[in-house]
């Protein structure tokens, strides 16, 4: 049985320019200590669909339209009463936050910030959560924690911050981390060591993660499934390794071509020409059509093409043509 | 600064706490004798036009403005941050109906408010402090609204919301103290306005009533006939004028105190 369950979740925004139809349709399933990476543009309504499942969605002007996303088989994370979604997130799921400097309490010391999750969450004194948050900073590598932990956030540097943020989330050794975009605001060298330590969590708790990114290189290293995001859907799904050897939709093959690659075939690094639609006026039929290059005539005809099954079960992909690479754009 | 000041804050209220054992005079005393005489032996301060000593009033008066500000300020940031903090957080209706009470509340005339109060409850010095803060808090309601719902959108209450705390510790626990440098700077510019307010009303003969006085009423007796017995005026206007510049050093020192990430280090 699956971790998370999440199946036909549609978040829309109802604004006064209209309807902000910010996913639509998204289902994906998370086992137990898996790692699901969601990636895609701003805008692909990736970082929505990880705050409905956290009960973050301001509503309104937002609402959950429809789906269901089952944690653990049994509660329904968007139905469910307050108190009851309380209970799960911070003990048993947990979230980390795009922007270390601006997600932790500029005004409360580190070590309340840490413990917090443990004192409102577990039946514990001080003391002992106190310790636990040290050996938690410790984890993640925080050097000096015993003076450090006193500190307030704005003296510790941006790499810090995450990693007290992932102290944080884990603390109550959650069975569920969801990471949106946990690298983006960070230096490039931080990255890659905060990218480690998940790794390395991962490896010794088991714990399932739920990665928001919207950069497919960090993808290969950490995640086991891939969801790739455009315009609100999913519309490529796959092993992650499969995802990247043979990308098949051509929004991923074009993603996948704007990676910069280091080696001897210095090529001129490619962009998918265009840019996002407006989330409130969508185009009629494929919702990539205006940018794709293998785009018919019947692409910007409603109904968009389905989610289907492609090589064998073990992929989705939301385009007819998938297996056509060699059609040319015929429309204008 | 900010300790200088407390000191002398601390000074004045323990001189005032303690009128009746220092002030060498009785405040309704009158010596018909001298009255209206400039500072001398004796009458270190001078006396007014009834012939009472000044220090002894200016003591007798320091009870009534500086319990005044401070009452009047404790209630008015009680119920306005409270206030502000539910409606900037909650939004929506709740907020709609909350802020414009607070605005039909503001285009009351004051004086006919406190008038109301006093032919309701009858005229009572303590419900002049409450009548006062009840004015003053709609301020605060406003700026605490404005600064909690700025802080709405930040993603460490994000964060917050998702460890699964509850909405009174997000309220008091994290947004509160992001919120304090604000409501002090507000605070210690109220407890002036409520002193100024206080004088107006007892001016008006809504508060305080002679023989009994207060700072406010001093100098509003001194501003008549500052012409003819200028240490009337003197006296009285010096010594708040130096609580309130102590007030807000203090309230500065506080705020920089209370703020970490201004603090030394």
């Amino acid at each position: 049985m699956p971790l998370l369950t999440v199946t036909n979740l549609s978040v829309y925004f109802h604004t006064r320019n209209g309807v902000v139809r910010a996913a639509e349709d998204v289902s994906f399933e998370i086992e137990k200590g898996e790692t699901l990476a969601i990636v895609g543009e701003s805008g692909s309504g990736k970082s929505v669909t990880c705050y409905s499942l956290m009960g973050l969605v301001p509503q309104p002007p937002g609402r959950i339209e429809s789906g269901s996303a089952i944690f653990d088989g049994k509660i329904d994370l968007l139905k469910c009463p307050p108190q009851e979604l309380n209970r799960i997130r911070g003990k048993r799921m947990a979230m980390i936050f795009q922007d270390p400097m601006t997600s932790l309490n500029p005004y409360l010391r580190i070590e309340d910030q840490v413990i917090e999750p443990l004192m409102i969450h577990e039946d514990i004194d001080r003391r002992d959560a106190v310790r636990r948050g040290i050996h938690a900073l410790e984890e993640v590598g925080v050097p000096d924690v015993a003076r450090r932990i006193r500190s307030y956030p704005h003296e510790f540097s941006g790499g810090m911050r995450q990693r007290v943020m992932i102290a944080m989330a884990l603390i109550t050794q959650p069975e569920l981390l969801i990471a949106d975009e946990p690298t983006t605001a960070l230096d490039v060298t931080i990255q890659a060591q905060i990218l480690d330590l998940l790794k390395d969590l991962k490896k010794k708790t088991g714990m399932s993660i739920l990665l928001i990114t919207h950069n497919l290189g960090i993808v290969g290293d950490l995640a086991d499934k891939v969801a790739v995001m455009y315009a609100g859907r999913i519309v490529e799904q796959a092993p992650a390794a499969v995802l990247l050897k043979k990308p098949l939709h051509p929004y991923t093959i074009g993603l996948m071509r704007s990676i910069p690659k280091l080696g001897a075939h210095a090529e001129r690094l490619q962009s998918i020409p265009g840019t996002v639609p407006d989330a409130a006026r969508l185009p009629v039929g494929c919702k990539f059509h205006a940018r794709c290059d293998r785009a018919q005539g019947d692409c910007t005809l409603d109904p968009e093409p389905k989610l289907v099954e492609a090589d064998g079960s073990t992929r989705r992909v939301r385009c007819p043509y998938w297996d056509k690479p060699e059609l040319k754009r015929t429309i204008p | 600064m900010a300790v200088a000041s407390a000191v002398i804050l601390a000074v004045l209220t323990l001189l005032s706490a303690f009128a009746p054992w220092i002030a060498p005079y009785s405040y309704e005393e009158q010596d018909l004798a001298l009255r209206a005489v400039p500072p001398q032996a004796g009458h270190w301060l001078g006396t007014d036009a009834l012939g009472r000593d000044q220090l002894t009033r200016l003591l007798y008066g320091g009870r009534v403005s500086l319990m005044v500000g401070i009452v009047a300020t404790g209630v008015a940031l009680a119920i306005g941050v409270t206030y502000g903090a539910i409606s900037g957080f909650y939004g929506g209706m709740v907020d709609v109906v909350m802020m414009r009470t607070v605005d039909i509340i503001y285009a009351l005339p004051f004086t006919i408010f406190v008038i109301l109060l006093m032919v309701f409850f009858g005229r009572d010095i303590r419900l002049l402090f409450v009548a006062i803060g009840a004015v003053e808090w709609l301020t605060m309601a406003r700026i605490v609204r404005a600064q909690v719902q700025a802080l709405q959108k930040q993603e460490f209450i994000e964060a917050a919301r998702a460890l699964g705390l509850r909405r009174r510790r997000i309220i008091f626990v994290h947004m509160l103290p992001n919120v304090i440098g604000p409501i002090i700077v507000y605070a210690t510019l109220t407890v002036p306005a409520v002193m100024l307010l206080e004088a107006f009303l007892s001016f008006l003969g809504l508060g305080v009533q002679p023989p009994m006085s207060s700072w406010g009423l001093m100098i509003k007796d001194g501003a008549d006939r500052m012409e003819e017995c200028p240490w009337l005026l003197i006296a009285p206007g010096v010594t708040l004028a130096t609580t309130l510049f102590c007030l807000n050093f203090l309230g500065d020192g506080l705020r920089d105190a209370l703020d970490v990430r201004t603090s030394k280090d």
